[in-house]
């Protein structure tokens, strides 16, 4: 299933007026695959399958807006791996990344 | 009698004894008893020899003895005597931990220490393999040894009923050739991390919570990888998910892999990549960290 954050959704400092915030909406948008492991899949859209999700983020987005489109708190995310490389909340996205993110685990 | 002499000596009882079983390919392979290497233990001792040292002599001899004689094929004599005269270290002797526990006793490595300071209750019996009704209340380490001694006895264990903290984790690790996390909190991970560290032995850390878990061998050269074992005071996933039995079992095999990977230079070690397996959607997926720094 495929959920679109439109631009606007994503939240730009200094980009309140409505001059930039026409500026960004105009910014070609990233197709994002996000998976969410453990408990973190709560945080999928309703009707997500194979625990992931498709988001359209603004060029420029950052894994952090990825967490932000999704409602998931950045201190329940631990590991982050974008095509199955570890990377941080503020590695920028390219196209058709496929992004894993993992709550931390310590069962045994 | 001399070292050398009593060594020939032992080795002549155990040809003695010797039998003998045809492979598929039509070769003649020769094995030994467990009866029959008791039986070379005791010839003309005072004491016995211990039988795992029995087992290393026949396989020098490349005399199998009969309980890895289905272990050939994907492991050389060479290898099997390799894994006798092995030392592995598991802490934790619960989920995770009883399977490594179980598979590495019955494939054959020479020593294992567990360290477990916990006793058996009724919401271990849902995965703890070495758990059962008359365990309840009993050490972990304790039962694991004897479970050990009643599979294969060529295996010696020694239980370390303790929790492992600063003061005795050096001690109680140092000297083995693998370790492996069969704990059940993040804070004691770390701390088995910074120990197999600073004693230069490769750590088999393995996780799960739900029907989902993951490895990862974490070699003392590579970069270290704290953030595996951060939960920065959140709940950790498993305490929402519970545990099932399903993920310990795939879990705790894996690391029995690495372990044998590890003490036999085999294959293809989850080094610098973690295996995330989830179950109940059928993925096992590899993810890798940078190989040249702790990129976190």
């Amino acid at each position: 299933m495929t959920v679109s954050f439109g631009p606007m959704e994503i939240r730009k400092k200094g980009s309140n007026s409505q001059q930039e915030q026409a500026a960004c909406s105009q910014v070609s948008a990233l197709k994002i695959d996000v998976f969410l492991y453990a408990t973190l899949s709560k945080y999928l859209p309703e009707g997500s399958t194979n625990r992931s999700t498709t988001l359209n983020l603004p060029e420029g987005a950052i894994v952090r807006d990825i967490i932000e489109a999704l409602g998931v708190p950045e201190m329940s995310v631990k590991l982050i791996f974008i095509n199955g490389s570890h990377a941080r909340m503020e590695t920028p996205l390219s196209e058709n990344d496929r992004i894993g993110l993992f709550p931390p685990v310590g069962g045994g | 009698m001399n070292p050398s002499g009593s060594r020939s000596a032992l080795a002549d009882a155990i040809r003695k004894r010797a039998g003998s079983v045809t492979d598929a390919a039509g070769k003649t392979v020769r094995t030994i008893s467990i009866s029959d290497a008791k039986s070379a233990a005791s010839e003309g001792k005072a004491q016995d020899i211990p039988i795992g040292d029995v087992y290393c002599r026949a396989l020098e001899e490349e005399i199998w003895p009969l309980c890895y004689i289905r272990n050939r094929g994907s492991i050389s004599s060479q290898e099997q005597l390799r894994l006798a005269q092995s030392r592995v270290t598991i802490v934790g002797a619960g989920g995770l931990g009883g399977y490594v526990i179980e598979l590495l006793a019955r494939i054959g490595i020479g020593f294992l220490a567990v360290i477990d300071s916990d006793g058996f209750d009724e919401s271990n019996l849902n995965r703890q393999l070495l758990s059962d009704l008359d365990a309840i209340g009993r050490n972990k380490a304790d039962r694991a040894k004897q479970r050990v001694k009643a599979v294969n006895p060529a295996v010696s264990v020694a239980a370390h009923a303790v929790r492992m903290t600063e003061e005795n984790a050096l001690t109680l690790l140092e000297g083995c050739h693998a370790a492996v996390d069969g704990l059940d909190n993040l804070e004691s991970r770390r701390l088995l991390h910074s120990t197999c560290r600073l004693l230069h032995i490769p750590m088999i850390h393995g996780t799960i919570s739900g029907f989902e878990g993951r490895l990862m061998t974490l070699f003392p050269e590579d970069p270290p990888r704290e953030d595996l074992f951060d939960a920065d005071g959140e709940a950790t996933a498993e305490s929402i998910l519970g545990t099932p039995p399903l993920a310990p079992a795939v879990i705790g095999s894996l690391q029995a892999m690495e372990v044998i990977k590890v003490l036999l230079g085999r294959g293809q070690p989850f080094q610098g990549k973690m295996l995330w397996a989830d179950l109940e959607n059928g993925l096992l997926e590899p993810f890798s960290f940078s190989p040249l720094s702790n990129d976190s």
